[in-house]
């Protein structure tokens, strides 16, 4: 015979047998294990007993009270849902205003960068028209010098020979 | 593959459960369905928190988040498993949630005239009914009442998950897999979970169903979490 009350209940056997009961009478058992279990009751009252005394337990728990909303209470959760999705609609439009406005201001942002870079690359590429004449200024400060000797390397040639020393 | 067949078991799920397919209009912002869902579950749901916190207030408070979650998440929703699997797993989450919440307030008032629900004040409201059950010979009406009491107080003493196993099986009478989903667990926890219950039910009612006696002082092993 089963004991389930006294010590030796508490063995691992016991621990397990006391499942199987549980699930067997929550028709959780596969056809093997729950014909084990039938076969065991046929040979064993002490297990009946058990198995009967589970059962009665169990269906004490039919008397637990059920709570029932009452009627104002749908249309109060209804009302608490809507409210709060149309916070989560407001938060979303307001997400997206911020999001915009910062879209705007990133443009403006990436357009400036984008036409000071756009200077530099000309500036770079192309020196501007003043600084070539401030280049060329002493050509043509001497135009007209140059125009009358009209050969620039007999200047050259009296330059080294030292002739407008006396000049400096 | 794997997408494949979890989109076949989806489908599964939306055409023989007429919850799922509640869920999935919800999802597309029709409230009328929503509503249909709140009214279909509501009590339900409410029963199921009230056996867990022990507070009708309290227990209304969830019971309008558990919705109010349920419909924040509608966009994300997939159907993966029964709609009743799906929103008890919710129910849990939110009834573990305020029990921790509650826990913590009561470690920063440490004021014991407070606690109500399982534990030592449930004992001591059972003794109280066991005690007039055992004066003057009730009316059968009283003696119902008083059994409900006793019940209740009870289910009051398993710890949570031990409650809301139980709960879920007889109240919903959910199979050990949809309750392992719900709370997470495997179904051979659940198994071992209920007949855990069902021993500590046992210890409590039996001696008042036999004789009316008080149930024993000892508590039941296993506090919480178990």
């Amino acid at each position: 015979m089963t004991d389930f009350r006294t010590p030796t209940g508490s063995t691992a056997e016991a621990v397990s047998l006391r499942e199987q009961l549980s699930a067997y009478l929550d028709g959780e058992l596969d056809d093997t294990t729950r014909r084990d279990v039938e076969l065991r009751m046929a040979s064993d009252p002490a297990l009946c007993e058990e198995l009967r005394r589970l059962a009665n337990i169990w269906e004490c728990l039919d008397g637990l009270p059920r709570a029932e909303a009452d009627v104002t209470f749908t249309q109060t959760t209804v009302e608490i849902v809507a409210l709060s999705a149309q916070n989560q609609l407001e938060r979303r439009k307001g997400w997206l205003s911020r999001t915009k406005l910062l879209e705007r201001g990133l443009l403006g942002i990436v357009f400036l960068i984008a036409g000071m870079l756009g200077a530099l690359a000309t500036d770079w590429a192309a020196p501007p028209q003043d600084e070539l004449l401030l280049r060329d200024l002493p050509v043509i400060q001497n135009l007209d010098k140059y125009n009358a000797v009209g050969n620039v390397e007999f200047l050259r040639e009296l330059h080294r020979k030292g002739l407008f020393k006396d000049e400096n | 593959m794997a997408q494949a067949a979890s989109n076949t078991q989806g489908q599964d799920y939306e055409l023989r459960d007429p919850d799922v397919r509640l869920m999935l209009r919800v999802r597309d912002d029709d409230a009328a369905a929503f509503e249909e869902l709140m009214l279909r579950y509501q009590n339900r749901v409410l029963t199921l928190l009230e056996h867990m916190v022990a507070h009708r207030h309290q227990a209304e408070d969830l019971t309008q988040d558990v919705f109010l979650r349920v419909y924040r998440a509608r966009k994300h929703y997939v159907p993966g498993s029964k709609f009743s699997t799906w929103l008890f797993t919710i129910v849990n989450n939110v009834a573990s949630n305020a029990k921790r919440s509650r826990a913590r307030r009561r470690e920063v008032n440490l004021d014991p005239g407070t606690s109500s629900g399982s534990g030592p004040v449930a004992r001591q409201n059972l003794d109280a009914i066991a005690v007039a059950a055992s004066g003057s010979m009730p009316s059968r009406l009283v003696v119902k009442a008083e059994m409900r009491d006793v019940i209740r107080a009870a289910v009051s003493e398993l710890n949570d998950r031990q409650r809301m196993a139980v709960l879920l099986s007889k109240f919903e009478g959910m199979g050990y897999a949809d309750i392992a989903k719900a709370m997470e667990m495997t179904p051979q926890a659940i198994k071992s979970l209920l007949s855990r219950a069902r021993e500590n039910l046992r210890g409590f009612l039996e001696p008042y169903l036999e004789r009316g006696d008080r149930p024993a002082s000892e508590g039941n092993g296993e506090s919480n979490g178990a």
